[in-house]
């Protein structure tokens, strides 16, 4: 791994930020087994009615973020607030104001869509005489009406998202965490869900989603903070860190996959590829390099293997940005 | 007090629609049920027969106090034939235990005073069976005896209690404490197992209303759920074991609410600990055994406590307040007025009970702040 840049801190308060994390440490100690820290001096501020996007790899730290944000976790250091409270000291009177979408759906597979919601609903404490207007009311938001009544089980993985986040909404809270909420889910349904969220910061209401989706970064993160081994690798909005990967990358399309697997195997030697489709090979143009030269020596290397198709430049995307900052894909 | 109603109908919702864990409550006790109910009706009464061959007033009297003996728990021979070839076919066909041979010249002897002998021929498989017909046979000569105005000595008992105790129902309420405790671990284990192993934890703690509707909410389902197992244990009890379900009191009910909190503390901090249904399972029959070894058939582990551990675990179980508690239902069944509410044995369990559950509650905090990605 390239050694982590570090990026200036985002302001340390303001004045309308609905979550400030302030240099939160989170290490776990197991016994038989040296301390873990998840979490490395961890700071961001999420302003009301925004949506903020945690990006990182599996393991990087995300969802032991949010434990710390709803108060599940106490950190071992650094200073939290979420709604202007203390997750730990004002656990309860926070719960009232947050709404959580796990990772997993955290769905009764044995009950309806509306079992499903009428219990969180009463669980959590909405007025009874609001229950059903209220179950209406998500279920329509989220495109669930007519399946209400089919057990959750017979629901396909979109539909069981669309249906956690119909359950967050239930409670009508100022901030809402979302835990990879489109993992594993279609196209269809994701477009669905990102257009839901999206829609819940025109109303004003704070998101915080945790991805390693780029593409969902790309669509939803008004900010974006990239996290990796529990520490911040970069943060900004998409402008900001995409303008960080100074110059361009050229994006060479195959005839055949394995082409392409033959083409990254001799390129890597010249500059860090990605792969953005099957049978495609992004490869960055390093800065300070003299731009022709650069290209003559790629076309040189490919020249043996053969099978190039099209020829683009393209503009750098968050990909691009954690490779640059990590020196390895996300998904490696 | 919505929350909880919430939690508890939402879990029996689900039960109903996935009842197996219910079922299973209620076929592992029946299975020892029924498989005790068998035992007993072995060990009460012996099928025997009589080569009858004496023909006389004094011959026909032996069989017929043979035939009138019996004790509270059934007759103690049950008399298949008294043809002499018969008999001894049946003997030799192992349909049969033992065969009493009334000899041919039986009243000649009785009414000339002379000593006389009656065989028993035994198929001595098993030393306690064998012990049975040998003592039931001594009994019944000596019975023979008395009724004639014989000079044999007879024995003088001195009881604890005012009326003997059937075997069915010391037995069947030591099978009650153990059907209660296993179907409240078992519903209360997995209705809370189920919220890790369906990943469905997390959104109801992280309610606002706090960790008191959790737990009560899974004690009120589980505490419907048992009622339902312990509707088929009663029945199955009364069906295979003459148990008497209807002399169940309030001294009962009362025992039974006790060993239900109890039982429901296990299964919760089980269910906690282990956060997956299935071994549950194995693990609460081996803990409600227990249970029903140590205070529920108190008597059988007397029988081996002959010194070494045997003995001091015998010895606990004067101390373990399930024990009196079984005890409390057992007299009351019984018609033994003698004993009554035990209010310290009470006190004691639910003791237990709340140190279980709040075991259960901290651990139940600890799974869910490291959560492994949950």
């Amino acid at each position: 791994m390239n050694s982590v840049s570090t990026t200036p801190l985002p302001p340390a308060t303001l004045k309308d930020a609905a979550v400030e994390v302030k240099g939160v440490n989170v290490v776990f100690h197991r016994r038989g087994s040296e301390p873990y820290q998840a979490v490395t001096n961890l700071s961001f501020t999420i302003p009301q009615g925004t949506v903020f996007c945690l990006l990182g790899p599996n393991g990087s730290g995300k969802t032991t973020t949010i434990n710390v944000l709803n108060g599940l976790l106490r950190p071992t250091g650094g200073d939290v607030r979420v709604s202007g409270l203390d997750p730990t000291r004002d656990r309860r009177e926070l719960l009232r104001r947050i709404a959580l979408v796990p990772q997993e759906t955290a769905l009764y597979n044995e009950l309806t869509g509306a079992e499903n919601l009428e219990f969180h609903a009463k669980y959590y404490g909405v007025a009874p005489r609001e229950v059903r207007d209220r179950i209406a009311h998500v279920l329509e938001l989220v495109g669930l009406t007519d399946r209400a009544t089919h057990r959750t089980g017979t629901y396909s993985g979109g539909m069981q998202r669309r249906l956690a986040l119909a359950r967050a909404l239930l409670t009508d809270p100022e901030v809402l965490f979302l835990d990879e909420p489109t993992l594993g889910v279609d196209v269809q349904s994701r477009q669905a869900i990102w257009e839901r969220i999206e829609q819940l910061a025109d109303e004003g209401k704070t998101v915080l989603l945790t991805t390693n989706y780029m593409e969902e970064a790309d669509a939803l993160g008004r900010e974006v903070h990239i996290i990796d081994h529990g520490a911040t690798v970069a943060h900004g909005t998409q402008a900001e860190l995409k303008a960080m990967v100074q110059g361009s990358r050229v994006v060479l399309e195959f005839a055949a996959p394995e082409r392409a697997d033959r083409a990254r195997a001799v390129l890597d030697a010249v500059s860090p590829t990605t792969v953005p489709s099957e049978g495609s090979l992004s490869i960055a143009v390093p800065r300070g390099v003299e731009t022709v030269a650069f290209l003559r020596q790629v076309l040189d290397e490919i020249n043996a293997v053969g099978g190039v198709t099209g020829f683009r430049f393209s503009e750098p995307s968050l990909q691009d940005v954690f490779l640059h900052f990590t020196g390895r894909a996300l998904r490696d | 007090m919505r929350s909880i109603w919430a939690l508890a109908g939402k879990d029996l919702t689900v039960t109903r629609r996935s009842p197996t864990f219910l079922a299973i409550t209620v076929l592992v006790p029946l299975i020892f049920v029924g498989l005790y109910a068998l035992l007993v009706q072995v060990s009460a009464t012996s099928p025997v027969a009589i080569a009858q061959e004496g023909t006389g007033p004094h011959s026909q009297r032996m069989v017929q106090v043979l035939r009138d003996m019996s004790s509270v728990d059934g007759e103690f021979f049950e008399i298949r034939t008294t043809d002499p070839d018969e008999a001894r076919r049946m003997f030799d066909d192992g349909e049969i235990g033992a065969v009493l041979t009334i000899p041919a010249d039986f009243d000649q002897r009785v009414e000339a005073g002379r000593p006389v002998a009656v065989p028993l021929q035994v198929f001595n498989i098993n030393s306690d069976g064998t012990k049975n017909f040998q003592l039931r046979a001594e009994h019944a000569v000596r019975q023979f005896a008395a009724d004639g105005g014989g000079s044999l000595a007879t024995v003088k008992e001195t009881s604890a209690f005012s009326e003997d105790m059937r075997i069915t129902v010391y037995l069947g309420t030591g099978l009650l404490m153990f059907a209660i405790l296993y179907a409240s671990m078992v519903n209360t284990g997995t209705l809370v197992a189920r919220e890790w192993e369906e990943r469905t934890a997390k959104p109801l703690v992280l309610s606002p209303v706090g960790n008191a509707p959790f737990v009560l909410g899974k004690w009120l389902a589980a505490a419907v759920q048992t009622v339902v197992s312990m509707v088929g244990v009663l029945l199955g009890l009364a069906w295979l074991l003459d148990y008497p379900v209807s002399s169940l009191g309030w001294n009962s009910l009362l025992a039974m609410i006790v060993l239900f909190a109890y039982g429901a503390g296990f299964g919760a901090l089980i269910g906690v600990a282990l956060r997956k249904s299935l071994p549950m399972i194995p693990i609460c029959v081996v803990l409600a055994v227990t249970h029903f070894f140590v205070s529920g058939y108190e008597s059988y582990l007397r029988g081996f406590a002959h010194g070494g551990a045997v003995e001091g675990l015998w010895q606990a179980t004067h101390w373990a307040p399930m024990g009196l508690l079984t005890d409390q239902m057992r007299f009351e069944v019984s018609g033994l007025k003698t004993v009554s509410l035990d209010w310290s044995a009470m006190g004691w369990t639910l003791a237990a009970a709340a140190t279980l559950t709040t075991l259960a509650v901290v651990r139940m905090r600890r799974a869910l702040s490291f959560s492994q990605g949950q």
